[in-house]
């Protein structure tokens, strides 16, 4: 933990700097993070890897266009070409053995000298899991050592990140290349609403600046998405580095903390100063989520009949949803294109049926798929063309599936996904 | 309604228990009522909730879902895994008011002929109580 010392009453500004230096001292090779575009009308996410193209990162706007951890696993797919875990690992050479077993092995073990090269940076896909571990455990030295390439820098909000920890263990990214530095959050604003503040506040006012005078002053502005009003992870817990701002006096100073082996290394190389956490942190931390229980909106309403009177089945939602994990959706598949006749038969026994059909069902399977993992980021709901309030329906319908089996989103990577697990005894009130 | 309501059933059974159960209650002329439709899966693990969601859209009343007792899985642990399956699928239904007391989740060996008509004997009566499931009813939804 050290302190961050605020110049000109600018907090972005002092992250900004540290980020700055990290390029400068090649402690990352690029930094995942928001730039405002020159109106200021939003940021966008952009992947800096020039010290001095930073001039316009605001990673503290409170805007929240997309959920960037569809981003980081859009940057590794070609590192999740190879089996990822050290089961997957295992099984695929038994594999091709059992298919071809005259040249199985052949094709294996040139495969493994193919790849030797890689096994340096701990990529190899074919190697025997003994060998896969050895190399693991090599690998700091080979850190230290030689110079491993840097980790490239993703500045994420807490649901980023719990959404990326979630595809991690989906097995759909991966955390080897990234640096994961995590910022606190008092919520955000839609990007309709932050262009119209942006537009409509007086000249050289910064929504930024305004917001964070309301927050910390325990105002939460009326306009806050409704994902953030009921959030209750305002806090980084599981990144490399997680930059503090809830605690100390964001005018003055902020912290930044080390949580991972490897935000270690990066903490000690920036050479800072070690202190102790803000006395003030813990509860302050507890007041905000407190204050985020009474935001949150509690009615009711008639969701089914939102769901299917209102959805035009655009699949927006499933398109921005960081965790909606298959490759090709069964919803886009010939299982629900329907003959003709199919479609009057239907209509034909209940004498009216409202088309295109199965949009009810499309949101309840996709409710099924994504329960146990979904962060309630709330990126369904800001996509949705017809207003339907999904992240709310979301949020409440998966915090009572990871309730049911004792599971949190995005809480660590050593938890097993809760479809793939099971206890003996539990569950008893589902049978009956 | 001057007919009595009869309530149509979809069970899903795993192959190799709950299905020969339900065989063995047939071929053992065991008498339950003739409400139920069954779809044999080899597992009660590869019930994807989509089809109970279907099922339930589609104007059926109720739904069973059978596998072998728990350790006896053909598949080892498909049923454990079912069952986690199962508690999502109801909490969703529960969270939206979809009648998620219109699921039932029963472990029926092959050798268990009786509690299989006697399962559907119970949910039969249970669902002739609830009445029919209106959410198949409204053409909005
Ligand atoms: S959901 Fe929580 S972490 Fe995500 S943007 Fe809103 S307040 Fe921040
Ligand atoms: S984004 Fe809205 S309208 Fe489009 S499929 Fe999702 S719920 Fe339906
Ligand atoms: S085979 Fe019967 S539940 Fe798996």
């Amino acid at each position: 933990m050290a302190i961050i010392k605020v110049k000109d009453n600018n907090p972005a500004a002092a992250i900004r700097e540290l980020l700055r230096t990290m390029l400068e001292k090649q402690l990352v090779s690029a930094i995942l993070v928001p730039q405002e575009i020159p109106s200021k009308k939003t940021v966008v996410q952009t992947l800096v890897s020039d010290p001095d193209k930073l001039d316009a990162v605001n990673p503290l706007a409170p805007i929240f266009s997309i959920n960037s951890a569809r981003i980081v696993v859009k940057m590794c797919i070609d590192q999740m070409t190879g089996p990822v875990s050290g089961q997957a690992v295992s099984e695929q050479p038994a594999e091709e053995k059992e298919a071809e077993p005259p040249e199985a092995e052949d094709s294996a073990s040139e495969q493994k000298q193919e790849q030797a090269p890689e096994q340096e940076q701990g990529k190899s896909g074919e190697q025997a899991p003994a060998e896969a571990q050895s190399a693991a455990e090599d690998e700091p030295a080979a850190a230290e050592g030689q110079s491993a390439p840097a980790p490239i820098a993703v500045v994420l909000r807490p649901c980023e990140i719990r959404a990326l920890i979630e595809l991690v263990k989906l097995q759909q990214a991966s955390l080897d290349p990234f640096l994961v530095i995590g910022v606190d959050c008092w919520g955000t604003y839609s990007v309709q609403d932050y262009a119209a503040m942006v537009t409509q506040g007086p000249q050289d006012s910064s929504v930024t600046a305004d917001f964070l005078k309301q927050v910390t002053a325990g105002n939460f502005p009326e306009e806050l998405r409704g994902a953030c009003r009921a959030c209750q992870y305002p806090v980084p817990t599981y990144a490399d580095l997680a930059i503090q701002l809830i605690g100390d006096d964001i005018s003055q100073q902020i912290r930044i903390e080390a949580q991972s082996e490897k935000g270690k290394e990066i903490f000690n190389a920036l050479g800072f100063e070690v202190t102790a956490e803000s006395k003030e942190r813990k509860s302050a931390v507890e007041k905000l989520k407190e204050a985020k229980k009474q935001l949150a909106e509690q009615d009711k309403a008639d969701f089914l009949e939102m769901i299917s009177s209102l959805c035009i089945n655009c699949h927006n939602c499933r398109a921005v949803c960081p965790i909606c994990y298959c490759k090709q959706c069964v919803f886009d598949g010939k299982v629900f294109e329907y003959p003709l006749e199919k479609y009057l038969n239907w209509s034909g026994k209940k004498g009216v049926l409202p088309v295109p059909p199965d949009k009810l069902l499309f949101h309840l399977t996709r409710m099924s798929h994504v329960a146990t993992s979904c962060v309630a980021c709330g990126q369904c709901e800001a996509a949705c063309p017809s207003g339907i309030p999904l992240g709310r329906i979301f949020q409440r319908i998966s915090t009572a599936a990871q309730e049911a089996l004792g599971y949190e989103a995005g809480r660590s990577l050593d938890d097993d996904l809760p479809l793939t697990t099971f206890r003996e005894n539990e569950l008893s009130a589902v049978e009956d | 309604m001057s007919e009595e309501f009869e309530p149509k059933i979809i069970a899903f059974l795993c192959n190799w228990c709950s299905y020969a159960g339900a065989d063995l209650a047939g071929t053992s002329r065991m008498q339950y009522p003739p409400n139920v439709r069954i779809i044999r899966l080899m597992c009660s693990g590869g019930l994807d909730p989509l089809y109970v969601f279907r099922a339930l859209l589609a104007g059926c009343d109720g739904v069973l879902i059978g596998g072998c007792h728990p350790g006896d899985c053909h598949y080892t642990n498909g049923n454990y895994k079912a069952r986690r399956r199962v508690a999502v699928l109801k909490s969703i239904l529960k969270e939206l008011g979809m009648g998620h007391d219109r699921v039932w989740l029963r472990w029926i060996s092959a050798s268990e002929g009786s509690r299989f008509a006697e399962t559907i004997r119970e949910i039969v009566t249970d669902l002739k109580e609830k009445g029919p499931n209106t959410l198949a009813q409204s053409w909005a939804i």
